[in-house]
This record gives structure tokens, C-alpha cells and sequence, in this order.
């Protein structure tokens, strides 16, 4: 009888602990891992968190000129991988967590970057903002002794594996007259 | 009693035994044919006394043109795992089973025999454990050679070939799942009984094969295994993530920071809480009583509050990576986090015993759900189950990890073996989690919380083992080359637990089937396939999503 | 058959019932501290099931379609046998075939299980009528003592004179313990222990055949939980006469309702569900009380109660 009466006295004591959602909601405390935004004006392109995300709910199309990034917030998981490999800080976590939709459009957020030309083949490789990071991150250093860094920086992968590979033969071919 | 198991296997078997070597502090390899496979493990675990943690087998064929066969035992009481391991060459592919002597290697050897095509030769009953009904019987997904986005057909008809007492068709075939509303998971029991008494089991599981291991083994990276091991499970994720990292650690012999494993202790005994006084509610559930449920998990919310200020989400806290933890946990967050728990205790200690003193509610689990402590030895039941039975296993305290060495705990054991003495275990566990909680928030040291790993070695067996709400959880992988496992296994705690509920069911009624099942505290996942037995004619059938609006469930 | 009192009854039984159901909710909710559902939960539930589409099983029958139907007549024909808030009854002798509704309608549930051609319907079916052959006898002995202390079998709230206090406190408690197994609800919902056996008979009904079901228990309940109004009027209302009468009707129409949610929704939220041996001690024990309370009634005039 006596596990009766306290369990009478918890039920009338304690008194109401839910909430009448949605008119009244629970605050989110600080540092909720809510819905992930990506800062437009911030994002350079450069595909890390793209490359971390373990359910790829960020996924990147590239065509020509076009560079889009796409985050399915219905395969997020809200790890927080993304914010933490995001060179710029793009990538931040808001402490919205009613994410519920009928469509599946709704969940879907897109962001399109512009790519640049290969000065030396002319296929689009990287995308103009991660160029620019890329420059603004080196000022004036360059380690091609007749090139600008711009100039060398604008070339892509292949054509970069072409000149390093005439750049160290003529170096090597410099020193072995010279000796 | 300190002895040297290994040494006492190789004296007992100087010839079986072709090679010893030490893999890391407490874990050894004992290397040795196939064929002597049953003498040894049945030597090792029912004479010896060591717990079976898990059975993995490995596809080589690339490298080493040969199939990996590694039984995994552990003695707590000594502090030592023990694995053996022998090989099953390419174009022989399998294997003395162990079976018939250690029952509890039943699910591990089904489960490599369809998932890479190892037959264990002498196993009482070779049937599908995971895959589909309908999946073909030479495909086998876990080998090298298996494309993870393989199409497989599927069939029309397909049958699971259920096991059923002598005197069957006397009785009423009632299927308890896939879907019920007790057990919350898919998972399918099927009785025999006779009016209210049960008088068969059997059981199908798989019903949530995800193929987690696969997905691990080609797609996924070092980095972000961790986030699919949490959610291997919802409500023991934290102890998944835990297990992977210090497999991993092991293997590339590193340690976490000082104050991260404080912080990984936080989260586990966090999460310990959680899930017992999830477990509190759903049992009181199942035998009806809603209050409880109501009441365990209003106090239940104060703990997932508190996860969601520390970690940033109530479940699947994300905190717990190889090197360390994710994030810090603040001072002013700490000093919050100490008044919680403390509120935490006082709530539970009063609910906890006005709940106890129930005479309703004691009345149903008292006697029900009898599991002998033989059966439980026999069967390497883990956690709250072989507890409550009277095995003391704890590997917090037997194997310590992270903080505990550091830490004042005790174990509570129960000799009683029905679901009264699981109650109490899983009751009293909670109540010395919240005191592990509060020393370590009051005691926590300073420091960093993350050491990045630079290099991991490719090729070095690795097992870490986490004592789970449910039991011991073993995570075994072998470290790979390109950023990622060669071989990953996990073994849940229920995964060894499930097959101990056949002897737990027979001749107990139906009403206490519900609370029975649930004493085992399972922790399936979810799939959707229901089968149908027409009781006239013993044939069974899958039933499609359209059908099913005219069937009877 | 007096019409205006068998209008009105049915009319508030429909309006009232679920309301009823939504009382007990909400009290079940705020013990456990929770908001809980608004008190008209139950009417939403039911039109909502109304809307839905009818689906049977194949293994169900012409019994399958009956049985709701049968449910909801047999609990609206209760209100024809008694009084609610008028002083007069609808039927005059009404008592016995309000206890034989009582009986009868006990069963469809039961009927109901095997009609299903579930085997967790047949399980749930089997438990009711085993339970139901322990708690019928009780719930008839306490009811027909009543009738005797009264001296008549007509269920209104008339002046009866005199009235035997002990037999019929005995009869009052074997009634309201009797009363919570009738309302099905916990600690003495085995026939449909939603986490035994999947909700027993009520497994493979949905829709509107759900809906039907649902309202016919509601006014079920209603009905009996409308009887205790009846044995405070035997107490209180003797003497009373003129306009007064007609409020006090009212209100202690009121009271019982009220006074019996509570009784059921304390017994849900503090106890846990009884198996059937345990639930059969139980009722045993209310079948010796009322049983005494039977012949202590028929006795009263001589013992000279």
C-alpha cells in the first residue's frame, strides 16, 4: 500500500512537466548541434566538407563553369564534421531543431560557385573564390622562379604535374652543366 | 589467482597449439589449426571458464590467398582476452564447428557461414541468421569481392525454416513479432503454446541488418567510423564509438589525453543512466503499469537535458572519436552538470522506491524469467543478464578502462536469476552511474581533450571492449591500408544475450512472455518483412505491403 | 415506455460517453504529470476513425462485421432500462434486462476475438471469458440485492422509504470493485493488454468497425457508471420533493460520473495489470462479498436490519 501512496503523492506533487507544444516550446540550451547553415558570402568551394561528410548529406556537382554545393538535411546527421573541416568558417550550427517537412524540396539548400579556366588547357578546375583564398593566403611568395604565384597557381592539376615535372628538368639540367 | 591462461592452454595442448605471441598488454594470440578448433575452445571456455566475446572471420583471399578464422575469449576475473586464431585456405572453405560442445557460438558461426561462405562443418542447425529469406545461398556479402551496391533480386515466396517441439501441432503457433508492440524492434519469437503456456521458442532475428560492416570497410574512413558505430545503436551509441576508438587506439598504441578519458567516462555513465531508466519505464510498461513508464522518464528527460547541454544533442552525443573527445566540457557547463545530477538522484531515489514497494508490480516479476547461473555461464551471457544471475563480470572494473581505475564504483550482483534480480541490477547500476558521474565532475583533471593520431600501422588485430548498460561490448577490427578497417566486427551485448531467451521462455505464459523478453533489455533495430504461417497447412509465406490490410498480423 | 426520458437518456449517452473516456484521460495524465489530452481526445479519436476506410480481415466473417454493431446496440438499449438525470425511468421494470445487457454485452468482446481469426484475438477473447465468468456472477449478485433493497425493479430515483444500510454498503463495494474490471482498463485490462498480446480482440478491427466498437464500450461504461447515482439517490433522496428534486437528480448524476472517473483513473495510474490467476483471487473475493451482500439483502427483513 505504502509504494501507492507515494506514488500518489509523485503524481500530485511534481505537477505539470510537459509542455502544451506548440504554443509553449522547451529552449534550446547552447551549442545545440541544430540545423547546419552555410554562409554563402563565406564558402569558397573547396569540397572539405564534402569530402568528411560520413552520410553525404553534402554532395558537389560540378559542370563547366558551375560549381554546386547541395546539403540534404534529410541525410544529415548533425555530426559537426563539416564545421570543424571548414577552412573559412562557413559552416555553422544553429540551434534550430524543427526541422519536420512535407516535401523534400523543403530540405534541400544549394549553393552555386563560379569555376576558373586552366591558363594552360583551358578546363575548369577549382573554383574562382578558392583561387583567391589560395593567393590572398600567400601574398607575394612564389617558388616558380620565372612565373608570378597567380600565374602558377592557375594552372590545373595536370597541367601543374607538366610544369613542375619541365621546371625540375631544366633545374637539373641547369646544375649538371653547371658542375 | 593470477595465472597465465595462455600458458595453461599451451601446456594442455602442446601439439594444437602452433603459436603464442602477446598483441598488446592484456591481449594474447594463440595461433593453431582448424582442426583442433573444438577441442581448444571447449577446453577453454567450459573448463576454464572464459567468456566467449565474439567469432570473426576475415577474407584474405587477396593477400593471403586464405580465409581468417579468430574466436575471441575473455576471462575477467584474470584480466585477459585470448585469440584464437586459425585459417581456412582458399578452395577449402570451412571449418570444425564448435557448436555442438559451446552452444553459445550457434549465432557466430550462422552468421559467417552466410556471410562469407565458411561452412562450419557439424553445426546443429546452419540456417540463415541475418540475411533475407529470399537472399540466394551463395552470395556472400562480407568477401572482398562482393560490390556493396550489388542488385539482388528478390522472390516471391521464400520460407525461414523454423524449429518446433516434438508435440507441435497440438499447440497454437502465436507469432510474438516481427512487430509487437512490447518489444519496440523487430525481432520475431515464435511461440507454441499451449492456451497461456509457452511450450516452444524459436526465433528469427536479422530483421535490422544494415550492413554496417561492409558500409565501414569500403565507404567510410578511420575518421568517420565512429558516427556510424554510435548509431549501430540508439540508446548504447556512445558505448559503440567507445569500443571502435579503443580498439583503434590499441592498435595504433596511443593513448587519449587524461582529461578526455575523464570526459569519455562522463558520457558513457551519462548514457548508462539514460538507458537504464529508459529500461525502468519500458519494463514497467510491459506489465502494464504506465505510471512507471511516465515517471522513470520524466526523470529520464532531466538526463537527456543534460546530454544536450554538454554534448549538443539528447542522444547520439557525437563526443566520443579515436585520440580523445570532441569537445570540452566547460566550467560553468560542469558546475550545471553537478547540480543535475544531483537533482537526478534525488528524483530517482524517490521514485525508485515507491515503485519498488508496488506489491502489483513486484507480484509480476518476481519468479518469472528463470535463467540458472550454469545456463548463464554456459551461454556467455553479458551485462545485467549474467548478473542478475549470479556472474560477476564487469569490464569496468576487470579490464579497466579510461578513468575507472581512478574511480570508486561498485558492481552489484543478484543471485536470484528471474527479473526481479535483473531489476535491481539495472536499479542499483544507475544509482553507483550517478555516483561515478559526480566524482568525475568534481574530480576532473586539466588538459587537453584531443590528441590527433598520425600514423596507424596497417595489418594489427585490435579488440576493445566497453562495458555497455547491456552488457560487455566487443568491437574486434584488423586496421587496413587506405584510411580505413580491413575488418571491423561489432558484438553487441544482446547479440549474446538473445539466444539465452529460448531457455528463459519455455513454461512461463504468455502474459509474461512481454516482460521476460524485455528483461533482457534488447537492443535490436528495424526492418519490415512479416511472415504468416497458415495454420492449417504449416506453409508459410511473405506478404506483400498490400496483402497485408487482409491478413491477420 | 416513457419517451421523453428514453430521448433524453440517449441523447446525453452518444454526447457524453466519449466525454466520459476523455475525463478519464485526463486525470490518468495529470497523476502522471503530463498535460495530457483535451477531455473531448475521445470523440476526435472516434470521428477520426469514422473517416477512415473499412478494411477486414479475410479470416473474419459475417460475425467480424456484427459484432461492433451488436456492441453499440446492446450498451444504447442500457439507457432504455434506467434513469440518468430524469426522476422518471424510460421503462418501467427495467432492472433485469439491464443486468442481462450487462451480461450479454460482456461477451461481444469476447466474440469479437475469435471473430478476428487472429490468434492474439482468440488469446485476449478466452481471457475475457474467463474473467467475465468470475465477475458477471458478482456484478448480478450486487445488482439484484440493490433491486431487493429497494422493493422494486424499476432503475429510477423515486422515494423508496426505508432502506437496509450494511447490505447495501456491501452491495455499493462489490459493485464499484466489479466496476473495474467491466471498464477494461487497468489493473484488470487483461483481455486487452496492449503489450501482452497486441490489444487482444481489438486487434484486427479498424475504422469505422473500431469506431463502432469504441463508442459501444464508451457507453457501456457510461451506463455503468451511471448505476452508483442510483444507490446515493437510495440514501439521500427519500423525502425529497418539488422543483429541489429535479437539481438534485442532476447533480448527483454528476457526482456518480465523477466519482467513479476518479476511482478509475486512481486505480489505472497506481497499479500494475493482473494476470488472470492473480485477477480470478481478486474477483473471487468480490463474489463472497457480494454473494453476502445478496443474502443479507434477502434476509434484512427478518434479521430486522
Amino acid at each position: 500500500m505504502s509504494g501507492i501512496i507515494k506514488l500518489l503523492r509523485l503524481g500530485i506533487e511534481k505537477g505539470r512537466v510537459t509542455y502544451r507544444y506548440p504554443s509553449e516550446r522547451k529552449p534550446a540550451p547552447e551549442g545545440l548541434r541544430g540545423r547546419p547553415e552555410i554562409g554563402f558570402d563565406t564558402c569558397i568551394g573547396c569540397g572539405a566538407c564534402v569530402r568528411v561528410c560520413p552520410p553525404n548529406a553534402l554532395t558537389v556537382e560540378e559542370q563547366e563553369e558551375s560549381w554546386k554545393l547541395r546539403l540534404f538535411y534529410g541525410r544529415c546527421i548533425m555530426c559537426g564534421l563539416c564545421e570543424e573541416v571548414c577552412p573559412v568558417d562557413a559552416v555553422h550550427f544553429s540551434e534550430e531543431y524543427e526541422l519536420a517537412s512535407t516535401t523534400k524540396e523543403a530540405l534541400e539548400v544549394e549553393l552555386q560557385l563560379r569555376r576558373v579556366k586552366c591558363v594552360s588547357c583551358g578546363a575548369y578546375f577549382t573554383t574562382e573564390r578558392a583561387l583567391n583564398y589560395t593567393l590572398s593566403e600567400y601574398g607575394e611568395l612564389s617558388y616558380d622562379l620565372d612565373k608570378s604565384l597567380k600565374e602558377t597557381v592557375s594552372l590545373c592539376p595536370e597541367c601543374k604535374k607538366t610544369r613542375w615535372g619541365d621546371a625540375s628538368a631544366d633545374a637539373y639540367r641547369r646544375i649538371k652543366d653547371e658542375q | 589467482m593470477e595465472r597465465n591462461i595462455v600458458e595453461e592452454i599451451r601446456g594442455r595442448f602442446p601439439k594444437e597449439v602452433t603459436a603464442t605471441s602477446n598483441l598488446r598488454g592484456d591481449i594474447w594470440l594463440v595461433e593453431l589449426r582448424k582442426e583442433h578448433l573444438p577441442a581448444v575452445i571447449e577446453y577453454a571456455h567450459n573448463t576454464l571458464g572464459g567468456n566467449l566475446l565474439t567469432m570473426v572471420a576475415t577474407d584474405r583471399v587477396d593477400t593471403e590467398d586464405d580465409y581468417l578464422i579468430d574466436y575471441v575469449l575473455g576471462w575477467y576475473r584474470q584480466g585477459q582476452i585470448i585469440v584464437f586464431r586459425t585459417t581456412a585456405r582458399r578452395g577449402d572453405e570451412s571449418f570444425t564447428s564448435v557448436t555442438p560442445m559451446v552452444p553459445c557460438a550457434d549465432w557466430y558461426e550462422r552468421e559467417t557461414k552466410e556471410q562469407l561462405g565458411l561452412m562450419p562443418v557439424g553445426h546443429p542447425n546452419p540456417r540463415k541468421l541475418l540475411m533475407a529469406d529470399d537472399w540466394p545461398d551463395d552470395v556472400f556479402p562480407m568477401r572482398k569481392g562482393f560490390k556493396l551496391d550489388t542488385q539482388i533480386p528478390t522472390k516471391e515466396r521464400s520460407s525461414f525454416p523454423f524449429e518446433a517441439p516434438e508435440d507441435a501441432p497440438m499447440f497454437n503457433v502465436i507469432p510474438y513479432g516481427p512487430y509487437h508492440f512490447a518489444i519496440h524492434e523487430p525481432i520475431y519469437f515464435r511461440f507454441h503454446a499451449d492456451g497461456e503456456r509457452i511450450r516452444g521458442v524459436d526465433l528469427r532475428a536479422g530483421f535490422n541488418y544494415r550492413g554496417l560492416e561492409k558500409i565501414a570497410e569500403t565507404r567510410l574512413t578511420y575518421e568517420t567510423i565512429p558516427f556510424m558505430a554510435e548509431r549501430v545503436c540508439g540508446i548504447c551509441g556512445s558505448a559503440h564509438a567507445e569500443a571502435y576508438s579503443r580498439a583503434l587506439e590499441g592498435a595504433a598504441s596511443i593513448e587519449p589525453p587524461e582529461r578526455a578519458k575523464w570526459i569519455r567516462v562522463a558520457m558513457l555513465e551519462m548514457e548508462r543512466i539514460h538507458s537504464h531508466l529508459l529500461w525502468l519505464g519500458v519494463a514497467s510498461h510491459m506489465v502494464g503499469f504506465d505510471t512507471g513508464l511516465m515517471q522513470f522518464w520524466r526523470v529520464r528527460d532531466k538526463v537527456m537535458s543534460l546530454a544536450e547541454l554538454l554534448t549538443g544533442n539528447r542522444k547520439l552525443y557525437g563526443m566520443i572519436v579515436p585520440g580523445g573527445v570532441r569537445r570540452d566540457i566547460r566550467e560553468d557547463k560542469r558546475k550545471v552538470a553537478l547540480k543535475v545530477v544531483q537533482e537526478v538522484q534525488t528524483e530517482y531515489e524517490e521514485l525508485l522506491s515507491a515503485v519498488l514497494d508496488l506489491d502489483t508490480l513486484k507480484r509480476r516479476i518476481s519468479g518469472v524469467g528463470h535463467l540458472s547461473n550454469e545456463e548463464a555461464r554456459r551461454h556467455s551471457v553479458t551485462g545485467p543478464m549474467a548478473r542478475g544471475s549470479g556472474v560477476d563480470m564487469d569490464v569496468r572494473r576487470d579490464f579497466p578502462y579510461e578513468a575507472y581505475g581512478s574511480l570508486e564504483f561498485k558492481t552489484p550482483v543478484e543471485p536470484g536469476g528471474d527479473v526481479l534480480a535483473r531489476t535491481l541490477i539495472r536499479a542499483n547500476d544507475t544509482l553507483e552511474s550517478i555516483k561515478i558521474m559526480r566524482q568525475v565532475l568534481e574530480g576532473i583533471p586539466g588538459g587537453s581533450v584531443h590528441k590527433p593520431i598520425d600514423y596507424i600501422p596497417p595489418d594489427v588485430t585490435s579488440v576493445g571492449l566497453v562495458e555497455g548498460p547491456r552488457g560487455t561490448d566487443a568491437h574486434y577490427l584488423i586496421t587496413g591500408r587506405d584510411n580505413t578497417v580491413y575488418r571491423w566486427r561489432v558484438r553487441a551485448p544482446t547479440y549474446a544475450n538473445l539466444p539465452a531467451a529460448k531457455l528463459m521462455l519455455e513454461g512461463e505464459t504468455l502474459a509474461d512472455a512481454s516482460i521476460i523478453i524485455g528483461s533482457i533489455d534488447p537492443c535490436i533495430s528495424c526492418a519490415e518483412r512479416i511472415v504468416i504461417v497458415n495454420m492449417k497447412s504449416g506453409v508459410e509465406k511473405v506478404v506483400s505491403g498490400e496483402d497485408l490490410g487482409r491478413r491477420p498480423i | 415506455m416513457n419517451i421523453l426520458p428514453l430521448v433524453v437518456n440517449l441523447t446525453l449517452a452518444i454526447l457524453i460517453a466519449p466525454l466520459l473516456d476523455g475525463l478519464r484521460r485526463k486525470i490518468t495524465a495529470r497523476l502522471q504529470n503530463r498535460v495530457g489530452p483535451p477531455v473531448t481526445q475521445s470523440w476526435h479519436d472516434v470521428l477520426k476513425l469514422f473517416s477512415k476506410e473499412v478494411i477486414l480481415p479475410e479470416a473474419g466473417g459475417i460475425l467480424f462485421v456484427m459484432v461492433p454493431v451488436l456492441t453499440l446496440v446492446l450498451s444504447l438499449a442500457m439507457f432504455a432500462t434506467m434513469s440518468t438525470v430524469t426522476a422518471q425511468a424510460p421503462m418501467v421494470e427495467g432492472g433485469i434486462i439491464f443486468i442481462e445487457l450487462v451480461v450479454l454485452s460482456a461477451f461481444t468482446f469476447a466474440i469479437a476475438g475469435s471473430a478476428s481469426g487472429n490468434p492474439y484475438g482468440v488469446v485476449g477473447g478466452s481471457r475475457e471469458v474467463i474473467l467475465a465468468t468470475i465477475v458477471e456472477p458478482s456484478m448480478i449478485a450486487s445488482l439484484v440485492s440493490f433491486v431487493m433493497l429497494r422493493g422494486s425493479t424499476t432503475l429510477d430515483y423515486s422515494a423508496r422509504g426505508y432502506v437496509s444500510l450494511i447490505p447495501l454498503l456491501m452491495s455499493g463495494l462489490a459493485y464499484l470493485l466489479c466496476l473495474l474490471a467491466e471498464s477494461g482498463r487497468t489493473p484488470f485490462d487483461l483481455a486487452e493488454a496492449e503489450s501482452e498480446i497486441t490489444g487482444g480482440p481489438l486487434i484486427e478491427f479498424s475504422g469505422p468497425s473500431l469506431a463502432t466498437l469504441k463508442l459501444g464500450q464508451y457507453l457501456r461504461n457510461l451506463a455503468l457508471c451511471s448505476i452508483p447515482a442510483l444507490y446515493i439517490s437510495v440514501l439521500i433522496l427519500p423525502g425529497l420533493e418539488g422543483v429541489g428534486y429535479s437539481v438534485i437528480v442532476l447533480i448527483v448524476y454528476l457526482v456518480s460520473l465523477i466519482l467513479c472517473t476518479l476511482m478509475l483513473s486512481l486505480a489505472e495510474s497506481l497499479n500494475a495489470r493482473f494476470r488472470l490467476l492473480e485477477a480470478s483471487r481478486f474477483y473471487g473475493f468480490v463474489l463472497i462479498l457480494s454473494a453476502f451482500s445478496l443474502i443479507l439483502a434477502y434476509l434484512a427483513p427478518t434479521l430486522g436490519l
